[in-house]
């Protein structure tokens, strides 16, 4: 009888957590607080500057959503592996981490209208042979844990030898040390990699468009809600626009829908 | 919470394959560090200043600098002098190098507990030097130490898991990579941290077997 209460005990404080409660909206501005989870492995949507402040397209757009809540804003660093994990424990409020919205990641987590439309691309050294993502086959190229680039590479190129990272640039500390053939991410961050430097080249083929949503977890709707009026006015007002070139320097080149 | 253990019997090969990796890359360094650290152990003890100096560096460097940045500078800072290695070598290179330093003075401490009559009496049989070494120190230095090396290697197979950050595709790695395409971390972590133990339990079973078997047979 003992060891049964012990187990229900033990199993009670395991489970403890997971009782849900009221919409995270209302915790957030009762705590007067917003946690966001934020990459910062890849500029210019998001990285550490040098004095290790956290910068970047997704830092300033969770930088709006605090200040349009009127709460403080607390980042926490996610990587692609971590950033859903972590959502559903509820170490954070919200993943604005260059997140493709996918029907497969739809089903453990809710997202946002899209708040920035991007591709994958392909990151090479000039001068390579590899043209396409069938040009893998039998090589090493870095790719990034759970990401759409990994579902499409395990789709078109099967025999890839997977180099997995867990962030961008360390993508590039392996091109150039000659430990991958390529590296295969998002097109905003293939893009401003291949204009920093020279011994880069971003291939012209954009293989996906993907829309980038943010993360919140299921059984928010209330949290859900708001956000979604935020990012549609945050496009409908021009201020997304404005922040893209900002980071990129150009224009938006695909166009986002809003509704208010 | 619905627990979802589907996730890991479609996947079991993936995660064995890890597993696989893990034994593997466990066994080299196991025994990289074990060679290594014995050469360091007589140098330490050798009567030239100059070996001695080298292997208390050696040993002293390597127990007191974290072991990530140690892998860091070997996979990462090496091939920036030309030095560049596979990240599975290099994992077993690094682990083998750290391992050492802490086997070395396991050994030493096991070959100072020698009674020095042994070797004396040695000696007057007309044993040579390396015949001494070979036959009397290295066998009853190894006697004392077995239990405390086996600990070490133990120490050593769950340091394998540190190799996934120079993207050795090992257990803990395949895990990670798991966990991110089914968003089942509880599932998965649970059995990997299952596989792990399955490995040191089966290493501690083993060392218990040969030590009860051979070694402390005869000894109380």
């Amino acid at each position: 009888m003992r060891k049964v209460l012990i187990v229900l005990l033990i199993l009670s404080v395991i489970f403890a957590g997971t009782v849900i409660g009221a919409d995270k909206l209302d915790k957030i501005l009762q705590d007067g607080k917003i946690v966001v989870g934020i990459a910062l492995g890849g500029p210019p949507i998001g990285f550490r500057n040098e004095k290790n402040e956290p910068m970047g397209y997704d830092v300033d757009v969770a930088t709006l959503i605090a200040e349009a809540l009127g709460v403080e804003l607390e980042i926490v660093e996610v990587t692609g592996a971590t950033r859903i994990p972590m959502l559903m424990s509820d170490k954070i409020d919200l993943v604005i981490a260059n997140m493709t919205a996918n029907l497969e990641r739809a089903k453990s987590v809710d997202f946002s209208m899209p708040y920035l439309r991007t591709g994958i691309k392909i990151l090479v050294r000039t001068g390579s042979d590899i043209e396409s993502i069938e040009d893998f086959n039998g090589r090493k190229v870095a790719i990034g844990r759970g990401t759409t680039g990994e579902a499409l590479v395990k789709k078109m190129a099967p025999d890839t030898e997977f180099v997995y990272i867990e962030e961008f640039t360390n993508a590039i500390l392996l091109l150039r040390q000659n430990k991958v053939e390529a590296a295969i991410e998002d097109g905003t961050l293939v893009d401003y990699m291949a204009g920093q430097y020279d011994e880069f080249t971003a291939l012209p083929k954009l293989y996906t468009s993907d829309p980038i949503g943010i993360g919140v977890q299921k059984g928010n709707p209330d949290l859900l809600r708001w956000i979604d009026m935020f990012v549609s006015q945050f496009i409908s007002t021009g201020q997304q626009a404005e922040l893209y070139k900002k980071w990129w320097g150009v224009l938006p080149t695909a166009e986002l829908a809003y509704i208010w | 919470m619905t627990l979802h253990f589907r996730v890991i019997f479609n996947n079991l090969d993936f995660l064995l394959e890890g597993l696989k990796m893990t034994f593997y890359i466990s066994v080299f360094s196991l025994i990289i560090g074990f060679f290594i650290g014995l050469v360091v152990a007589f140098m330490r003890i050798s009567k030239n200043k100059l070996f001695s100096s080298i292997a208390i560096a050696y040993v002293e460097f390597f127990r007191n600098t974290p072991f990530l940045v140690q892998l860091f500078f070997f996979y990462f800072g090496l091939p920036e002098l030309g030095i560049s290695t596979e990240p599975v070598t290099t994992a077993i290179i690094a682990l083998g190098i750290n391992n050492a330093a802490y086997n070395s003075e396991i050994i030493r401490a096991g070959i100072i507990s020698i009674n020095k009559g042994l070797v004396e009496g040695a000696e007057s049989l007309g044993f040579t030097k390396f015949q001494i070494v070979r036959l009397i120190i290295i066998p009853n230095a190894l006697r004392v130490t077995f239990k405390p090396l086996g600990s070490n290697f133990i120490n050593l197979i769950l340091t394998t898991s540190v190799a996934v950050s120079i993207t050795a595709n090992e257990l803990m790695s395949n895990a990670m990579t798991l966990s991110s395409n089914t968003f089942r971390p509880f599932e998965i972590y649970l059995t990997i941290l299952v596989l792990y133990c399955v490995l040191t339990f089966s290493l501690s079973g083993l060392i218990h077997f040969v030590d009860r078997k051979f070694i402390s047979k005869g000894i109380s």
